[in-house]
C-alpha cells in the first residue's frame, strides 16, 4: 500500500514539472566585469523582438577568453574580430588590404614601415585611439613576460615601435618584411590606459575595443552576446545583436538551422548539405578555405628507403585521382592545387601544372625505381584533421592500391596524431604517409613553407638545403618582382622533388538562414558589419 | 555510536578510493599526451613550444609535479584550466548544476515508468501489456543515446517545432536530452522489476499470507512488491552512476553544459587539471550515489538492520 502511494505521488510530481515549463535559469559567468543583461532565454523561434536584428551563430564550443593577443582558435576569433579592430583589413578574398584604423601606410626603409591613423576614434570605454595604444598592443602581443603565451607569429619579425605622433606610427622589423601591411591585420588594437590598469585575467574575461560591436554579456556553455556599436567609426552595423551559442555536435548545429534556432553554422558536415537545402529556410553557402589539404610524406633519416626515391614520389602523385574525390567525396566542392600554394598567395604560378592521374605512369615509374613486386607503405590519419579526412584518405588509398602499393590505413584520434606530426620529429613516430593540412592566415606562401618544407618547420619531415635558401630569400626581398620570381622556382622545385601527395584546398561550408545576407570570408572570420538581415 | 563508525568507515574508504583514482588518472594522462602541443599554433616554433611548456610548469619532474597537484588539491584549489582562462574548479562548479539536473529529470521520468510498466507486465502476465513491454525495454537497451537523441530532435524539435533542439537555461531544453537519458534507466528496470516481481510471488511468504487471511492486493502490496525492490534499488542505484557519466554523450547532442560535456573536451585537449578535477568529482557522487542505496536498503528490507546488528 505504502510503495503504492509512493508511487502515485511520484507521477503526479512528475506531471507538475513537466507543467510548470518556461522558467529561465541564468547563471552568470564569474562576475569578472563583464557587463550582464538580466538573464534573457535563447528560445528557438526565429523573429527577433520588436524590430531587433539578430543574428545566431553556432560556434563548436567556448572560447577560452577574450584577450585578442592569445590563441583560442575559431572559437575566439568570431568575438575578437568584431569587438576589436586592426590598422588594416582584408577584403572576403585576401586580395585587397583595405584600410581600418590606419588610413595610408608607407615603406620609410627595408626594416621600417609607417602607418598614419585614423583620427577621432574612440574605444567603447570612452579613450581616444592614438599611435600609443598601437605601440603598447605590438609590444603586449611581444611580451615576453606574459602568463599566458602570446600569438607572436601573426607580427614574427617585430622589432620595436615608434610613435612619431598621435596620429603616426612606425613599426620597426628585425629583417625585411614585404607583406607587413597585410600581415598586421592580425593585430588587433587593446586600449593601453584600460589594459595597463587591470590585471591579465580581468582584462581577458572584459574585452574593450574599438570595433563594431561591444560584448555584452557571456554566460559560459549557453551564449555570448555581442551588441552593435552606435558610434563605430565605419557606421553603426546593420545587425543589432550578434549571439554566439556552443553547439558541439554537427548534427545537432544543423537541426538547429532547420528549426530556425540559428542563423549560420560552420562546417556544416558534407553529408547533410542536400537535407539543408531541401529545408527551405536555409540554404548552403560554400567556399575555398585558407586550409590546403595534402599528404606528407616521411622523408627524414630513417624513415622508409622508397620514398627517399624521386620516382615513387612522382609515381604517388600519378597514381592518385584528386579531381575523382573532389567530384564525390566533397561534392564537388574544393579546388584542385599543383602544389601547397593557394590561388591567392603571392607568386602563386598559374602556370605550374599539378600532376596528371596516369595509373600506367606511376607503375612505369615504380618499376623503373625497382618495385615493379609493389611496395607497402603505412597511412596514417585522424578523423579531425580536415573534413572527410577518413574517406579522402581511404580513397587515396585504394587508388594507390591499383597501381600495386600495399597502403595499411591506420585512423587516431585527433590529439595523439597531433602530437606525433606536430614537433615530432625527434621522436619520429610519423608513419610513411600522413594526411596534413596548412591554413596561412596571410595569402602569403612564406607560413606553409616555414612550417611544412623547411627543415627547422614544426610540422617537417623534410629537409632540403635548396628549398630552404629560396624560402629565406623570399621572406627577405622586398622587391616585388624579384619575390615572384624566387616563389615561381620555389613551386618548380615542388613539382620536381614531388614531397607531398598535393591535393586541394579544402572548401568550408557554412549552413545559412535564407533570412540573413552573408559572404563567407576566406579568414573564416564572421564579421557582424558585413551582415544583414531580410525580415 | 555503531552507526557513526560505519560512517567513519565509509568515509575513509571513499577518501581513499577517490586518492587512488586521482592518481592513476594524473600518471596515465601525463603519459599520454602533451597538451603544449595542442595548445600551441600551428605556425609556432619549437622555442615557442618549449616556453608554453615551462610557462604551463609541465617541464618539471613527474614527482614533484604530482607532489605540488596533491597539496593543492587539499586545500581545494584544482590549478588551472590548460585551455580555458579559468580555474579547473571553477570549471567544474558551474558544471555540475546542468549535470545534476539532467540526471534528476531523467529519474524522476525514469523510474516511475520502469516500475509502472515493469509491475503492469508482471501482474499481466503473458498479456499482449506484458509483450510490448519487454518488447520496448529490449529495444530501449540495443539503441545507443547518441541515435535515440538525434532521433528525438529530428522528430519532436525539427518535425514538429514542439520543443527545442539543443541548448540549456530553460526547462524545455532540459526535456528531450532527459527523455534520452531516462532510456538508460526504463530498458533495465522495467525488465527487472517484472522478473523480480515473477520471482516474488513465488516465494513461501506468499502462501503463508494467504493462509493468515490476507487478501490478494495486501499480499501484493506490502509483501511481494517490497521484496520486490530490493533487487531493483540496486540496479536504480547502479544506473544512476552510469547516467552520471554517461550523459557524456547526451549533452554533447543536445549542448547542456555540464560535466560530461566538460570531460570529453578536457580529454581531447589534453587539459589535465579539468579532467583531474572532473574526474574526483565524478567519483564523489558515484559514491554518494551507492551510499544512498545503501540508505535505502536499510529502510525498505528489514532483513539488512538485523544482520548488522548480528
Amino acid at each position: 500500500m505504502r510503495i503504492h502511494r509512493m508511487v502515485a505521488a511520484l507521477m503526479a510530481l512528475a506531471l507538475v514539472l513537466a507543467a510548470c515549463g518556461g522558467s529561465s535559469t541564468s547563471t552568470t559567468a564569474g562576475g569578472d566585469g563583464s557587463t550582464t543583461t538580466a538573464g534573457g532565454s535563447t528560445d528557438s523561434t526565429a523573429p527577433s523582438p520588436g524590430g531587433v536584428k539578430e543574428v545566431v551563430i553556432l560556434a563548436s564550443g567556448d572560447p577560452p577568453d577574450f584577450d585578442p593577443h592569445t590563441s583560442g582558435a575559431t572559437e575566439k576569433s568570431n568575438v575578437v574580430h568584431n569587438v576589436y579592430d586592426s590598422l588594416t583589413m582584408l577584403d572576403a578574398d585576401q586580395t585587397e588590404t583595405l584600410p581600418a584604423l590606419a588610413t595610408e601606410w608607407e615603406l620609410i626603409d627595408d626594416l621600417t614601415w609607417e602607418f598614419k591613423l585614423r583620427e577621432g576614434v574612440k574605444f567603447h570605454n570612452g579613450e581616444d585611439f592614438t599611435a600609443e595604444d598601437v605601440k603598447f598592443s605590438a609590444e603586449r602581443l611581444h611580451d615576453p613576460n606574459a602568463e599566458v603565451a602570446r600569438l607572436t607569429s601573426s607580427l614574427p619579425d617585430f622589432d620595436h615601435a615608434e610613435v612619431i605622433d598621435d596620429y603616426t606610427v612606425r613599426i620597426h622589423t628585425k629583417s625585411p618584411d614585404p607583406i607587413l601591411p597585410q600581415r598586421i591585420y592580425g593585430l588587433l588594437i587593446v586600449p593601453n590606459e584600460y589594459t595597463a590598469s587591470i590585471s591579465e585575467s580581468e582584462f581577458a574575461m572584459s574585452p574593450v575595443g574599438t570595433g563594431p560591436y561591444k560584448l555584452a554579456e557571456y554566460v559560459p556553455g549557453q551564449r555570448i552576446v555581442m551588441e552593435a556599436n552606435d558610434d563605430y567609426w565605419g557606421g553603426r552595423p546593420k545587425v543589432d545583436r550578434l549571439v554566439i551559442r556552443p553547439v558541439p555536435e554537427p548534427s545537432t548545429r544543423v537541426a538547429e538551422l532547420q528549426t530556425g534556432g540559428a542563423d549560420i553554422i560552420q562546417q556544416a558536415p558534407v553529408a547533410q548539405m542536400a537535407e539543408i537545402e531541401a529545408s527551405g529556410n536555409a540554404r548552403v553557402e560554400v567556399r575555398d578555405g585558407r586550409r590546403v589539404a595534402f599528404v606528407g610524406l616521411d622523408l627524414l633519416p630513417g624513415g622508409p628507403e622508397a620514398l627517399q626515391d624521386k620516382r615513387v614520389r612522382h609515381a604517388l602523385n600519378h597514381a592518385v585521382d584528386v579531381d575523382l574525390i573532389l567530384q564525390t567525396i566533397n561534392e564537388g566542392y574544393g579546388t584542385r592545387l599543383a602544389t601547397n600554394f593557394r590561388p591567392d598567395f603571392f607568386g602563386f604560378d598559374p602556370n605550374a601544372k599539378p600532376f596528371e592521374h596516369d595509373p600506367e605512369k606511376a607503375k612505369q615509374l615504380l618499376a623503373e625505381a625497382g618495385y615493379a613486386e609493389g611496395l607497402t607503405l603505412s597511412f596514417q590519419t585522424s578523423d579531425q584533421v580536415f573534413p572527410g579526412a577518413v574517406e579522402v584518405v581511404q580513397a587515396l588509398a585504394e587508388q594507390l592500391r591499383a597501381v600495386g602499393i600495399t597502403v595499411n590505413v591506420d585512423v587516431v584520434d585527433h590529439a595523439t596524431f597531433r602530437s606525433i606530426v606536430i614537433a615530432g620529429q625527434e621522436a619520429h613516430e610519423t608513419e610513411d604517409m600522413y594526411a596534413w593540412n596548412w591554413g596561412a592566415l596571410d595569402p602569403d606562401p612564406d607560413s606553409p613553407l616555414s612550417g611544412t618544407l623547411h627543415c627547422e618547420g614544426i610540422s617537417s619531415y623534410y629537409c632540403n638545403p635548396e628549398l630552404d635558401a629560396l624560402i629565406e630569400s623570399g621572406r627577405r626581398e622586398m622587391d616585388r618582382t624579384k619575390r615572384a620570381e624566387i616563389y615561381r622556382q620555389v613551386q618548380a622545385l615542388l613539382l620536381e622533388e614531388a614531397p607531398f601527395i598535393f591535393l586541394f584546398q579544402i572548401p568550408d561550408v557554412y549552413g545559412v538562414s535564407n533570412r540573413v545576407v552573408f559572404e563567407p570570408r576566406l579568414d573564416q572570420y564572421i564579421l557582424g558589419q558585413f551582415l544583414d538581415v531580410n525580415e | 555510536m555503531r552507526a557513526g563508525l560505519v560512517v567513519l568507515r565509509r568515509l575513509g574508504e571513499t577518501l581513499l578510493t577517490v586518492f587512488l583514482m586521482v592518481t592513476i588518472v594524473f600518471f596515465l594522462l601525463r603519459v599520454v599526451g602533451d597538451p603544449a602541443e595542442l595548445l600551441v599554433a600551428p605556425e609556432a616554433t619549437h622555442a615557442d613550444l618549449d616556453k608554453l611548456r615551462a610557462q604551463l610548469g609541465l617541464d618539471r619532474p613527474l614527482l614533484e609535479q604530482y607532489v605540488d597537484y596533491m597539496r593543492s588539491v587539499v586545500t581545494f584549489d584544482f590549478g588551472r584550466s590548460l585551455t580555458q582562462n579559468r580555474g579547473a574548479g571553477e570549471l567544474v562548479g558551474e558544471a555540475i548544476r546542468p549535470t545534476l539536473e539532467l540526471t534528476g529529470l531523467a529519474l524522476l521520468i525514469g523510474v516511475p515508468v520502469s516500475i509502472i510498466l515493469g509491475s503492469i507486465a508482471a501482474l499481466r502476465r503473458g498479456g499482449i501489456v506484458d509483450t510490448v513491454t519487454t518488447a520496448f525495454a529490449t529495444l530501449g537497451r540495443a539503441m545507443p543515446s547518441f541515435w535515440l537523441g538525434l532521433m528525438l530532435i529530428i522528430t519532436v524539435a525539427v518535425g514538429l517545432r514542439w520543443l527545442p533542439a539543443s541548448g540549456y537555461g530553460t526547462f524545455q531544453q532540459l526535456i528531450l536530452p532527459s527523455v534520452t537519458l531516462s532510456m538508460i534507466v526504463i530498458a533495465d528496470v522495467t525488465r527487472l522489476t517484472r522478473s523480480s516481481l515473477l520471482e516474488a510471488y513465488g516465494n513461501d511468504y506468499v502462501r503463508t499470507a494467504y493462509a493468515k487471511g490476507a487478501g490478494p492486493a495486501r499480499v501484493t502490496w506490502f509483501h511481494v512488491f517490497r521484496n520486490a525492490m530490493v533487487p531493483v534499488i540496486t540496479i536504480i542505484g547502479l544506473r544512476t552512476a552510469v547516467l552520471i557519466s554517461g550523459s557524456i554523450v547526451v549533452e554533447s547532442v543536445f549542448a547542456v553544459p555540464g560535466l560530461g560535456w566538460l570531460l570529453i573536451r578536457a580529454i581531447n585537449r589534453f587539459d589535465f587539471p579539468v579532467v583531474q578535477a572532473t574526474i574526483i568529482l565524478i567519483g564523489f557522487l558515484v559514491i554518494a550515489t551507492s551510499l544512498l542505496v545503501d540508505i535505502a536498503y536499510v529502510l525498505i528490507d528489514p532483513r539488512s538492520r538485523s544482520v548488522r546488528r548480528a
